[in-house]
């Protein structure tokens, strides 16, 4: 009973780690089974285990099965969660020059700069964190009105609102226009859905942002801004909370 | 002549492309500029096509100027590039025949000749002289590697107002790199006569062995006309006149160095060098540092240059400076010279002599390799803090370790500690909510708080009186009086402390008589007539009688 007490708290704040999937999946990429990493890091992804790390191995075991579009997506995915990463950036490289689309990715324009340096939970702490030192300076200063808070309030208030904005952002961007990378070996893009005109035609590993959907269709948008509607099984979506789909089966032999 | 030519050319292009090659005259003097175009009919090129080098003549290119010719009914385009060239030297210019590719088909101009004539008109003796100097001595002949100077005086008896210099096309020769070129101008004397002299000195350094051909340096000159304006103060508002003068071209034999008698230690340098040495102090404790001051100067490029390293056995620990190189070009002669500084930290203390800097160069001017020395320095090193720390160069083997090579490109390897963090930040966690939410209440309860405790309830100054009447079961005469004198001010409409007997007759008459008579009871009573035993329950009725007024 106690222990189910601690338990629980633990589970609801989001604390508790997954433990043995995880460190079962990097044994099996470590011994080179690369078959059963991917299946092992997917179970992890699935079950909650959403970390950074994880999602860059995922990416480095269906990497090695030669699952291309679904590595680009497990390290954008892993880029969400660790834009630091160094290896992320490398290996999306690398897996990029294997693609047959070149679509080369904008420039960062927002003037939220800071966007691309820190991850969403990040920026939500960060944000959490400055909004509840800003209400306890406001109470302190209705507390005593004499107490000097004007400064650090600016020195807090300033980073709280610049991370409540970009949380808000970066919210909006995963739920309601996330990326997505093209899983299937080809999809064709069309000007009405399942029965439009076909406008240009995209290969598996190829990144797209989804601007909406509706039903089975996504509609989806390049960086020069050509749109198209495609059907939402083909493509995987770069946020880390949805499930992973199954890496594809290796042929036998 | 040119519209002529052109209307006949497109006439005859009716049905197919070409190119077409005029000038503005076929007869020009030296230094005269001219027009020349190239006009393309019915096709279009990528861009302004460049001529090849055409001796005797400079073109350069001006601009594009396109246009439509109708002529039988059919409309031509026509694209026309115009170029500026200026004729260098006396004789013939031959313009060759220009063949381009339009639209996979080969179409091409005439050859173009035109006569150069001497200059007619101009200052007598304005001169454009080159050379390519060596120590100040024009050259025909150089080592690869060796610095020569291209000089080009111009010099002319009036006055020059402006200048702009054109320089050749150096074949096989290549720019100094620690001096850039220099264009100096000044006013001399001869025959006793004023003459404007510019004087144009650029270092180079010949790169390949070969027979190689310097073409014309152009100088264009702006000078005062003075035939209409006159001289003195109306000079001011003379008009000015262009002149472009040339020099002749050079040839140079660049020669290779010579593999015999070439030693191993071979620097690279080229030139005729002197090569010294001082040490800054001739004492110094073991550990700390004296700094060696070597000097090598010569007329021979010093770019890149980098003293040879100190043998790992010589007693002593080196670190080399930065060296200054200073290089200075006048009057065709080059010279440079750099400075370096060498830290010496002798390793143990008695008398440290430092072992000659030596460099193998070759020397133009005698056609041979040479060996450059300094002198042997003596420094006297005493015992200093550090000595027992110091190790020498000669311990040990040395490092023959060689960079890992990268056999093959790959993506980064796994992330061994990679472990599940906390889920994703939701901001509708009950940790989220609590963090920030929890303050902000304080903050807003803390303000509703004040702002209830600054609102005053407004008082009911009826309902106020009724609740003293209901509590005045026992009410002493002051009270009585004040709750008779609060109930008739409500009744009347005016403050209590203003009211008088008078001030009853306003009263209605149900009421007036007994509050006439209960204000003389009152006033008794107050005043020591004392009060009966009914006169409480009679104020108290009256005032609740009057409350009720409204």
């Amino acid at each position: 009973m106690p222990l189910f007490g601690l338990t629980t708290p633990l589970l609801c704040l989001g604390l508790a780690t997954a433990g043995e999937p995880v460190d079962d999946a990097l044994a099996a990429l470590v011994a080179g089974d690369h078959a059963e990493a991917s299946r092992l890091h997917v179970a992890a992804v699935n079950g909650g285990a959403l970390s950074g790390d994880v999602y860059y191995n995922l990416g480095v075991s269906l990497y090695r099965e030669d699952a291309i579009p679904e590595a680009i997506l497990a390290w954008r995915r892993a880029a969400v969660l660790a834009p630091r990463d160094g290896d992320i950036l490398m290996n999306l490289s690398h897996a990029r020059r294997r693609t047959q689309d070149r679509i080369e990715a904008p420039a960062l324009d927002s003037w939220m700069f800071w966007r691309s340096s820190f991850s969403f939970s990040e920026q939500g702490w960060a944000a959490a964190l400055c909004l509840s030192a800003l209400g306890a300076l406001g109470a302190l200063w209705r507390l005593r009105p004499e107490a000097p808070v004007g400064i650090p309030a600016l020195l807090v208030g300033v980073p709280a609102l610049a991370f409540t904005l970009s949380t808000a952002a970066e919210l909006s961007t995963l739920n309601d226009r996330p990326d997505a990378v093209v899983l299937t070996d080809e999809v064709s893009a069309r000007s009405e859905g399942a029965g439009g005109v076909v406008l240009f035609t995209l290969h598996a590993g190829a990144e797209v942002t989804v601007r909406e959907r509706v039903g089975a269709q996504a509609l989806i948008a390049l960086p020069d801004d050509r749109v198209g509607w495609v059907p939402l099984d083909t493509l995987g979506l770069v946020d880390p909370r949805l499930p992973f789909p199954s890496p594809p089966a290796k042929p036998a032999g | 002549m040119v519209s002529a030519s052109l209307l006949f050319a497109a006439s005859q292009a009716l049905y197919a492309a070409q190119l077409v090659l005029d000038a503005d005259t076929e007869r020009l003097q030296v230094g005269q500029t001219i027009g020349l175009r190239l006009t393309v009919i019915d096709a279009a090129l990528p861009g302004a096509p460049s001529w090849p080098a055409v001796p005797g003549a400079k073109i350069a290119y001006q601009g594009v100027q396109q246009s439509v010719v109708r002529i039988s009914g059919k409309t031509s385009r026509t694209v026309t590039y115009t170029y500026a060239l200026t004729a260098l030297n006396e004789g013939s210019i031959n313009i060759p025949a220009m063949e381009l590719n339009v639209g996979g088909e080969a179409i091409r101009t005439d050859a173009l000749s035109l006569k150069v004539s001497p200059r007619a008109t101009g200052p007598s003796g304005a001169k454009a002289e080159a050379s390519l100097r060596a120590l100040g001595e024009p050259v025909q002949s150089a080592y690869v590697g060796q610095v020569l100077v291209y000089t080009m005086s111009f010099r002319t008896p009036e006055q020059v107002l402006d200048r702009r210099f054109t320089p050749p096309t150096f074949d096989g020769l290549v720019a100094e790199q620690t001096r850039d070129g220099e264009l100096r101008e000044h006013r001399t004397v001869i025959d006793g006569e004023d003459w404007s002299v510019i004087q144009v000195d650029m270092p180079l350094v010949a790169a390949a062995p070969g027979e190689r051909t310097i073409t014309p340096g152009v100088m264009a000159v702006q000078v005062p006309e003075l035939g209409r304006s006159g001289r003195g103060p109306a000079r001011a508002f003379a008009n000015v006149r262009n002149e472009v003068y040339s020099s002749e071209s050079l040839k140079l034999t660049v020669r290779p160095l010579p593999a015999e008698g070439r030693p191993d230690d071979f620097s690279g340098l080229v030139g005729e060098f002197a090569l010294s040495a001082r040490l800054l102090d001739d004492t110094v404790a073991t550990g700390d540092s004296v700094t060696l001051e070597i000097t090598l100067s010569g007329d021979g490029t010093l770019a890149g240059f980098s003293l040879p390293p100190v043998a790992a056995d010589a007693g002593f620990r080196a670190y080399d400076d930065t060296p200054t190189v200073e290089a200075r070009v006048r009057e065709g002669r080059f010279t440079s010279a750099a400075a370096f500084r060498r830290a010496i930290v002798p390793e143990r203390p008695g008398t440290l002599t430092l072992p000659p800097v030596e460099l193998s160069v070759f020397n133009p001017r005698t056609g041979r390799y040479e060996r450059l020395q300094t002198e042997p320095l003596t420094l006297n090193v005493t015992p200093g803090e550090g000595e027992a720390t110091l190790s020498t160069f000669s311990q040990g083997a040395a490092d023959q370790r060689r960079d890992v090579e990268a056999q093959a490109d790959d993506i980064a390897p796994l992330h061994p500690r990679a472990k599940a963090d906390r889920a994703l930040f939701r901001p509708q966690d009950p940790l989220v909510l609590g963090l920030v939410g929890l303050p902000w209440l304080g903050f807003f309860g803390l303000l509703a708080r004040e702002l209830a405790q600054r609102v005053k309830p407004k008082a009911d100054p009826r309902r106020a009186l009724s609740q003293r009447l209901n509590r005045a079961e026992k009410a002493e005469l002051a009270e009585l009086l004040d709750l008779f004198r609060e109930s008739l001010g409500l009744a009347l409409g005016r403050p209590a402390p203003a009211l008088d007997q008078d001030a009853l007759g306003a009263l209605p008459t149900t009421h007036r008589d007994e509050a006439q008579r209960l204000y003389a009871d009152l006033e008794a009573a107050r005043y020591g007539g004392g009060a009966d035993a009914g006169l409480r329950e009679r104020t108290l009725r009256l005032c609740r009688a009057l409350l009720e007024l409204g």
